[in-house]
């Protein structure tokens, strides 16, 4: 829950630059243009800076990346294992 | 890797800057000499100076900036596809209406800029300018870069189908459009010079594919490019060395040949092999940092809006300078920094004003 908070703030603040007022978390990110080609690569240098975790090149897939669900479900993932 | 993309934007970025501030220069050396000096313009005394040297060495440095924009387009493109390794039409279109609007916006702008200096247009030059990026000397890529993101989902295609074909064709491709400008250089008057010089205007996707095409290759096989570039990286940076090199020569061969004093710029296939060159070994070398990255990365998001609004802020500062401080003219390197910082600033800081203003809710519409 918390994750999904962080990740949705930062989206809303940072990278979707007012193209919405709020974001739902089941959203396609790139498919309604909330988030552009550069705005994933952020998304990317947030997550590794914030969890203080290093996303593998495989991982950055649109997958991983496509809802705050998504992305947010991929990182509780990867934290558990990490711990 | 993909981080590494986002420091490549942010370098791509201020080298435009750099390659439309050098062109301001040069005008400022040749054409505007009358300003600062007795003798009247234009005069290209200061051709082969040191400083015209210092000039074209960065220019050439340089090249590789539109083909980086389009490689990491091409990256994206590719991450959209997704495992499905198919293009959704909504995020064509998406990508299309951030690009376009923006572009409509600021081209107007130059328009009305040009208007106001007593520039007229006809109808039909209005709409090609919109079409073909005319309005301002960088526009063109904005169009070259919808057509390719429309062209995204055939050549995703391709890449699935066979992505060493595509990779094999797209280059050759792109190196005959290259071969075909030389004579458009050297000025020869061939019966195929109005069709060559054609297929190399900036906007048209033709001259530019395989960048496009190189970055979706990336973004699909990335682990195993990055492995491959990594074996052979201080190779790819000696190749660099050597085109950049033959290109600095090959131009001055090129104005020689083509009996004029001058020559507008042309990307040539010597150019084109130093791109890729230095594209691949900056791939390579992904392990390397670079001072400032930090920084430069910050930058990189920042990239559409910039390269948007910098030339209007050039022109305005040039022509300022040439009105109110013509001094400053006989001074290159001195009004080439002042240019560059322009240019940089300038829409850094309008953007940082829209996004914490009452305007954030249409930044997008203005920056990308």
């Amino acid at each position: 829950m918390e994750t999904q908070m962080i990740i949705n703030n930062f989206i809303l603040n940072e990278l979707a630059k007012g193209r919405k007022k709020t974001i739902n978390n089941d959203e396609d990110l790139l498919a309604e243009g909330i988030i552009d080609s550069l705005g994933i690569l952020q998304l990317v240098a947030f997550i590794e800076e914030k969890f203080n975790f290093t996303v593998p090149d495989e991982d950055v897939v649109i997958e991983n990346f496509m809802s705050v669900n998504a992305l947010s479900s991929y990182l509780d993932q990867k934290l558990a294992a990490k711990h | 890797m993909s981080k590494r993309f986002l420091l490549l934007n942010g370098i791509a970025i201020i080298n435009v800057v750099i390659n439309h501030s050098i062109g301001w220069t040069y005008v400022a050396m040749f054409w505007w000499v009358h300003r600062y000096t007795a003798l009247s313009s234009p005069d290209f005394s200061q051709l082969y100076s040191s400083t015209y040297f210092l000039l074209r060495t960065l220019e050439q440095w340089i090249i590789p900036s539109i083909p980086a924009f389009l490689m990491v387009s091409g990256f994206f493109a590719a991450f959209s596809a997704g495992k499905k390794r198919a293009l959704d039409w909504n995020f064509v279109v998406s990508r299309v209406k951030y690009l376009a609007i923006p572009y409509l916006l600021w081209s107007t702008l130059m328009i009305i800029f040009n208007a106001l200096q007593n520039t007229r247009y006809t109808l039909i030059q209005l709409l090609r300018m919109y079409l073909t990026g005319q309005a301002a000397e960088a526009y063109y890529f904005v169009p070259l870069l919808i057509s390719l993101y429309l062209l995204s989902p055939v050549l995703i295609r391709l890449v699935n189908w066979n992505w060493k074909i595509l990779l094999a064709s797209t280059a050759l491709l792109q190196a005959l459009t290259k071969l075909a400008d030389y004579p458009v250089i050297i000025g020869m008057n061939l019966p195929l010079t109005p069709f060559f010089s054609f297929i190399n205007s900036g906007w048209f996707f033709i001259g530019h594919i395989f960048w496009f095409s190189f970055g979706m290759i990336i973004g699909f096989r990335q682990i195993e490019i990055k492995e491959n570039f990594h074996k052979i990286r201080w190779l790819l940076l000696i190749i660099s060395v050597v085109f950049f090199i033959a290109g600095i020569f090959e131009w001055e061969w090129l104005l020689i040949q083509s009996g004029q004093t001058w020559i507008g710029p042309h990307e040539t296939l010597i150019d084109n092999l130093y791109s890729a060159a230095i594209l691949s070994a900056f791939i390579g070398f992904f392990n390397i940092r670079f001072p400032f990255s930090k920084k430069i990365e910050e930058l990189g998001p920042k990239s559409f809006g910039v390269f948007l609004a910098h030339s209007l802020f050039l022109i305005i500062a040039a022509r300022g300078i040439y009105h109110f401080f013509p001094q400053l003219l006989g001074l290159p390197l001195l009004f080439f920094l002042i240019l560059v910082v322009v240019g940089l600033s300038i829409p850094l800081v309008l953007m940082k004003m829209t996004i914490n203003s009452f305007l954030k809710p249409i930044y997008t519409y203005l920056f990308g």
